[in-house]
């Protein structure tokens, strides 16, 4: 008996908990990411840690990890949103790079600016020690499936 | 159009020279891009290539096997500083300020990733680069991209001597 992600969602809307959707996608787990619950939507949090370090000089945190963390976090945002059950399809991503992510503790959290019926609009923020100096930002579209089920 | 009739400062020679080996090696030193298992396949002046295995603890959605996009722009953001560094010929401190990636459709389950990126313009202080990634055809790809770096040659070199 496998647990589907589909189950994953459904069981975290009635616990209020998505660490269990986060763990069933492996990249995000390869991160990592922990979700922590908030009213405007879940915050991810990605552990400073070896592996994900792209200058061992710095040493900072791979650009492209930041990425991954701000897309990951829009993803169980549209999750969390009720939008879908499944995994939206990512149409594009920008990412502005504020300040060199040191490797600590890393957070994101995303808004939706708007919603259609097909096509989400994202905008995530990822900070570290002080939210108010964010070392990245995103905009993203995703593509909602068509019918939840 | 690569400007690659464009002479970049000479005083840029400072930093170690770009080889395919060495190139390479300093892959191996970053942990993340160990950790995707990412190899340069060739540079040739403003144009690299590399090649990301299919790997299932990569994958973003499950249901589907296909891998997460966060995988696809962290070997193109890589790629990119790659062909900045191929078309100058030298390792210059760079960061990235800007990266967009258009997701044109999911790449195939159980193949590997290649992109190819190229640094289209160079300036004392910033440089552009287009990429594009496929799987196993080059003609029918999965993302575009195009990313800004900043350069900070006035920063000490973090490449050691030994990468030669």
């Amino acid at each position: 008996m496998t647990t589907t992600i589909v189950d994953a969602v459904k069981a975290a809307r009635e616990s209020g908990d998505y660490q269990s959707v986060l763990d069933s996608i492996p990249y995000m787990k390869f991160l990592g990411l922990v979700v922590q619950p908030d009213a405007a939507g879940p915050i991810c949090r990605m552990p400073g840690s070896d592996h994900i370090i792209g200058n061992p000089v710095l040493p900072a945190i791979h650009g492209g990890v930041v990425g991954a963390l701000l897309e990951s976090t829009a993803v169980m945002h549209i999750m969390w949103s009720h939008e879908s059950l499944h995994v939206p399809k990512i149409i594009n991503l920008t990412v502005e790079y504020l300040r060199s992510a040191r490797v600590v503790d890393t957070y994101a959290q995303a808004i939706i600016t708007k919603q259609g019926r097909r096509i989400a609009n994202m905008r995530v923020e990822a900070w570290q020690a002080d939210r108010a100096k964010p070392v990245a930002a995103a905009h993203a579209h995703f593509l909602l499936p068509r019918a939840e089920d | 159009m690569a400007d690659s009739s464009q002479t970049v400062p000479p005083e840029w020679s400072r930093f170690p020279a770009v080889s395919l080996e060495g190139m390479n090696e300093l892959e191996d030193r970053i942990p993340q891009i160990r950790a995707l298992g990412i190899k340069v396949l060739s540079i040739d002046g403003p144009v690299a290539v590399s090649r990301l295995p299919y790997q299932e603890k990569l994958v973003g959605d499950p249901e589907t096997g296909v891998m997460h996009g966060g995988v696809i722009t962290t070997q193109i953001d890589n790629l990119c500083a790659v062909a900045l560094h191929s078309r100058i010929g030298h390792y210059v401190p760079c960061v990235t300020i800007d990266l967009r990636v258009e997701y044109l459709k999911p790449a195939a389950p159980g193949l590997a990733v290649h992109v190819r990126a190229e640094c289209r313009k160079v300036t004392r202080q910033v440089a552009f680069i287009a990429a594009t990634a496929w799987n196993e055809d080059e003609d029918d790809p999965i993302a575009f991209a195009s990313c800004t770096y900043m350069l900070l040659p006035e920063r000490e070199s973090s490449i050691s001597a030994s990468s030669d």
